[in-house]
């Protein structure tokens, strides 16, 4: 079976110089926690997710150190502060710029390894050559796809 | 002696050994001072060169490398890295900042004394790299700039490191070069440095501390963090107390006991490595001892290793005791004046290089001085003048000391970035002024 006979192809996407605010709402609206995000080419130059806006605004001097749990910090408005400075920034400054591309022709099991073995992926984006958005593969589906198709599966 | 050695060892394509030597020390040097590639790599490749090339033999370059500065660095590693796990740096950090009511002056030098007395008994670079986000942490809630708390605190790490045996790498290889013991620091550098410290807060509070203020508010806000809460694990708190409080008491009698610091470090290392795991399946134990040894800082040790060669190697062909002869004779034998020097040398070299291969050079350098001055005991106001250099000089600039570039970074990383020049046009005045307070406290104490 090959990828881009299970990838959805019903696309939401985000652009690189949208507001953050806007995408937020995006996501929202389409309960979706990840955007691919595109250029002025239509091409794929990241994802925006809401993994990446949490970690945008959470402080970089708590995380990046060796202070790895501050449960003695009060709550000291920090957060909200960041997240109204996020919100108008840019997709591009937030998104992250290296998302797990995958070809049309890859096989399922190739797929399902590199989402497994990254850790850090929960989608692959499906491209062309030109790196143009074909589809999008989250964990779901390729779960979905082997309820549903055990007999296609079995013989890819 | 060595000399004769060297003309037997055969130099390839018959080269001067001294210039072989000298071009590998000052290559190695540029490109560490070049920071663009790993000051580990590059000393053992120094330090293989010197071999390769005929300067030292692999039995002599192993005779020089200083096991006892090696043993003290990774036992006291081992001991850190368990204990930074414990959160005992954060809740003293943050019960020192609710002892003087939210005060943002109060908490500058509350969190001051705190990185001062941590750096003098564990490594610098852990120190701040704990005490650094904490104090970020408070600045935000205070909601006051935090430069002058991470200014105060790279002061306060160096000047703490420079109190003890241990607290910064230069002081250990003097200590051990020398054969110092813990308590000749204690009764010789302890003394002076507290009065540095103070006159150093007392210009920071000139310089932004009565600009400081916050407003009530935010004052309460910090009296909401929870101390306790940043205690992990009593039970291993309870054992890395006991096992620093031995290790300390041990430094401080191992000179009667004719014992060698790394002898105590190294065993309090293991004395912690098994209790940390008492009562643990051995596969636990196992991968317990197996991050803790990834921990370690396997680049720092191998620097060492590394210098410890390549400077074996010069001074071998005998020019390191030539520049030792050359700076008495611009002193004209003068001993007082040989301490000046060395004072003030060590600290601006020490502001502009990283201090550790300066060190390494400086200490056969010393050691050739003792003939002309009546011996080693004759030269010890030498070695103290070298480890007040060394120390103190480190904060005359943001890459003087590998602590400051740390705290810098997390400056970066907060939207606060600290500048090079920014920092020296304070920091250099505030150590030429302790390096001025220290060859008046080593004139009055040692010379006149």
């Amino acid at each position: 079976m090959f990828a881009e006979k299970i990838m959805v192809t019903k696309l939401v996407t985000a652009k690189e110089n949208e507001p953050i605010a806007d995408v937020i709402v995006r996501m929202h609206k389409h309960k979706l926690r990840m955007l691919p995000v595109l250029n002025e080419k239509q091409q794929v130059t990241g994802v925006i997710s809401t993994f990446c806006v949490l970690s945008h605004i959470v402080p970089d001097y708590l995380i990046s150190g060796d202070l790895n749990e501050i449960s003695f910090a009060p709550d000291m408005g920090i957060l909200r502060r960041e997240y109204v400075k996020s919100s108008s920034k840019q997709v591009s400054e937030v998104m992250s710029t290296s998302p797990l591309f995958v070809k049309p022709n890859d096989s399922i099991i190739s797929v399902s390894a590199n989402l497994a073995g990254h850790g850090r992926h929960e989608y692959a984006l499906v491209v062309d050559d030109e790196k143009h958005l074909l589809g999008v593969i989250s964990s779901g589906d390729i779960l979905d796809a082997l309820e549903e198709h055990a007999s296609e599966v079995n013989d890819a | 002696m060595h000399n004769a050695e060297v003309h037997q060892a055969s130099v390839i394509f018959g080269l001067d050994p001294t210039w072989v030597a000298v071009t590998i020390l000052l290559i190695v040097y540029a490109i560490i001072m070049a920071e663009k590639f790993n000051r580990a790599v590059l000393s053992l490749m120094g330090a293989g060169l010197m071999i390769l090339c005929g300067v030292i033999t692999q039995q002599q370059a192993v005779a020089g490398i200083d096991f006892n500065t090696i043993g003290l660095l990774t036992g006291m590693m081992v001991i850190v890295t368990i204990s930074q796990k414990t959160g005992m740096f954060q809740y003293v950090a943050i019960k020192a900042a609710k002892a003087v009511k939210g005060s943002p002056w109060g908490i500058l030098v509350m969190l001051s004394i705190v990185t001062a007395i941590f750096s003098a008994f564990l490594d610098n670079v852990t120190t701040v790299l704990l005490i650094a986000p904490v104090t970020l942490l408070i600045t935000d809630a205070l909601g006051v700039r935090p430069y002058p708390y991470l200014f105060a605190q790279i002061f306060s790490s160096n000047i703490g490191g420079a109190s003890t045996l241990i607290g910064d790498p230069p002081n250990i290889m003097i200590g051990s070069a020398a054969n110092l013991s813990f308590m000749d620091f204690i009764l010789n550098l302890a003394p002076i440095t507290p009065i540095i410290f103070l006159l150093t807060l007392g210009v920071i509070w000139f310089m932004f501390g009565r600009d400081l203020s916050a407003t009530d508010e935010k004052k309460a806000l910090i009296m909401q963090f929870n101390e306790n809460e940043a205690l992990k694990d009593i039970s291993l708190l309870k054992k890395c107390l006991f096992v620093l409080a031995t290790v300390i008491g041990g430094f401080s009698v191992a000179h009667s006991f004719h014992l060698e610091p790394a002898t105590i470090a190294m065993f309090g290392a293991a004395l912690l490595l098994l209790l940390q795991t008492f009562g643990q399946s051995v596969h636990e134990k196992d991968h317990a001892y197996e991050g803790v040894m990834a921990e370690v800082e396997w680049t720092t040790i191998f620097f060492f290793v590394g210098l410890f060669i390549i400077v074996t190697g010069v001074e071998h062909t005998g020019v390191i005791a030539m520049l030792g002869q050359k700076t008495i004779e611009l002193t004209n034998g003068d001993f007082n004046a040989t301490v000046g020097a060395i004072l003030w040398v060590s600290a601006i070299a020490s502001a502009l290089i990283d201090n550790i291969p300066f060190v390494a050079t400086m200490i056969p350098l010393v050691h050739s001085m003792a003939d002309t001055f009546g011996g080693p005991e004759a030269i010890i106001p030498i070695w103290w003048a070298l480890a007040l250099g060394a120390c103190l000089g480190g904060n005359g600039s943001l890459i003087g000391a590998s602590a400051n570039l740390i705290v810098a970074g997390f400056a970066q990383r907060a939207g606060h970035p600290i500048y090079f020049l920014q920092f020296m046009k304070h920091a250099f005045i505030l150590m030429i002024m302790s390096i001025g307070v220290s060859h008046a406290y080593l004139y009055l104490r040692y010379l006149s």
